[in-house]
């Protein structure tokens, strides 16, 4: 299934989640709770996190 | 969807309140610092309190609590003496820490009584025309210096505060600012509706966003957009607007920056700063300096006399999407869709932030004292704003359709500039 988009069977939104940190490597893609895993690793690492849907 | 549990947890701001007690660890804009110079004392409200803001005679800035200890009067109708404010019912005299200093007609003086007849003092300090309260507890932390709080006044650059009141809660205010297909709908398709039917330009804002994305940095959430024609190459998607956490919005264009500043009334009220600052160029130099003479304070009119939304300007759309939520947005009753995703990371970023300040740890954007020379630099795109509707030779013209259709500043100018451009067309050539 795409990522950063809009399941087409049930409706819910998936948004994704990169880390913007160099050679870090974090991405979740995890449905709603992807917001959740963002702004844990963005607080636990102080990482940059980007969060889109496409 | 929020269970309203989770919705009163993040937006009341009164003492004691989650959200509140978040609040209260920041310095917050009470007023411009012009707003005392007509009249050097101002009731203000924050986060629930009701207070006054004075300065002394000495010069000196205060913010204590309204009610007078003494019978319970307003001191919003107290006058500046010597190092503070006197109470104008029977002259009790209090400093800025909100001691009371003289008690005139209490015969013998009776330092238990004056000791008794303390009220809550804030620190305040002044930076950049605005004035910052801290409500909070103990040591206030350093006052952060945003970078357009570092400018400074120049021949081609001038500075202005608009405010207003919102009547409704702050949380739905910075909500908008994570949602960043409003400007599609609101600002594009719904107000060049208004402006076709008025026979006016339309503005370039219609256009249909294609990509989201929402950067979490060290001081918030910096919110980008990417429409049909554009590549991420563009400054919509490599700039984007950043948001300092919990209250700041930057944003801007070519000469325009500006810093919405969003401060708590009490739940259902918010106090909105529209900190601007515009550039002009060279040739119009003679002009800026005739309007500098102007105020640089004014009242953001948002809505008409019986209550409707002015639907006029930028602002005045977004207040009335604000407003019309309610005082306190129901959130059980929401549908978030995929372009909220914005709307859901500041909620969760908020709930992690009220979590971390119940457990005492650290918290974003609460500097410690020693940093406090630091200029905290956010991005801002320089790009033309496509507001539309500027007359020719005219630049600024076109911030005409924001709240600075109320800057007597930004107003003086448009016409002088529109002024000289009919006169040179008069000219014969």
């Amino acid at each position: 299934m795409k990522t950063g988009s809009i399941c087409a069977v049930c409706g819910e939104w998936l948004p994704t989640a990169v880390c913007r940190e160099r050679e870090c490597g974090w991405i979740v893609a995890i449905g709603e709770d992807t917001i959740i895993a963002a702004v844990e690793h963005n607080q636990q690492t102080r990482h940059p996190v980007r969060v889109y849907t496409e | 969807m929020l269970q309203p549990e989770l919705n009163e947890r993040l937006s009341r701001v009164g003492k004691g309140t989650p959200a509140g007690e978040l609040y209260r660890r920041y310095w917050l804009p009470v007023a411009a610092a012009a707003e005392l110079d007509e009249n050097p004392v101002k009731p203000v409200r924050i986060l629930g309190e009701d207070l006054v803001l004075y300065r002394s005679e000495a010069g000196e800035l205060g913010l204590v609590a309204r009610k007078c200890p003494h019978r319970g009067a307003s001191l919003a109708y107290g006058f500046p003496d010597g190092p503070g404010l006197r109470c104008a019912y029977h002259g009790w005299l209090f400093d800025g820490t909100g001691s009371c200093l003289e008690q005139p007609n209490q015969e013998p003086a009776s330092p238990r009584l004056r000791e008794r007849a303390s009220i809550t003092g804030y620190p305040v300090r002044e930076l950049a025309g605005l004035i910052f309260a801290y409500l909070g507890e103990g040591p206030a932390p350093a006052l952060p210096l945003l970078d357009l709080f570092t400018l400074e006044e120049n021949d081609t650059q001038f500075r202005d505060i608009g405010s207003a009141i919102i009547p409704c809660n702050w949380l739905q205010i910075m909500e908008n600012s994570f949602d960043p297909t409003h400007v599609e709908w609101l600002h594009g398709k719904y107000f060049n509706y208004t402006l076709e039917r008025a026979g006016e330009e339309p503005t370039e804002l219609a256009g249909h966003h294609i990509k989201i994305g929402f950067d979490l940095v060290d001081y918030g959430i910096i919110k980008r957009r990417l429409r049909e024609g554009q590549t991420e190459e563009s400054e919509d998607w490599r700039t984007g607007h950043p948001v300092y956490f919990p209250h700041i919005l930057k944003v801007g264009g070519y000469g325009l920056q500006s810093l919405q500043i969003r401060v708590p009334v009490d739940d259902t009220n918010t106090l909105h700063f529209w900190y601007c600052w515009f550039d002009v160029e060279e040739k119009f130099s003679h002009l800026v300096q005739q309007v500098r003479q102007l105020p640089d304070i004014y009242d953001v009119k948002l809505q008409n006399d019986d209550g409707t939304f002015r639907m006029d300007t930028i602002d005045s759309q977004d207040a009335m999407v604000w407003v019309t939520q309610g005082p306190i947005a129901s959130r059980h009753d929401e549908n978030l869709s995929s372009s909220d995703q914005g709307i859901a990371l500041f909620r969760t970023l908020l709930r992690k932030q009220l979590d971390a300040n119940e457990a005492d740890e650290p918290v974003m954007n609460v500097y410690d004292p020693a940093t406090e020379s630091n200029v905290i630099e956010l991005p801002m795109e320089r790009k033309e704003l496509g507001f539309g509707g500027a007359s020719k030779g005219n630049p600024v013209s076109a911030f005409l359709r924001t709240q600075s259709l109320y800057s007597p500043r930004l107003t003086a100018l448009s016409k002088l500039i529109d002024a000289e451009a009919e006169q040179a067309s008069r000219v014969p050539s």
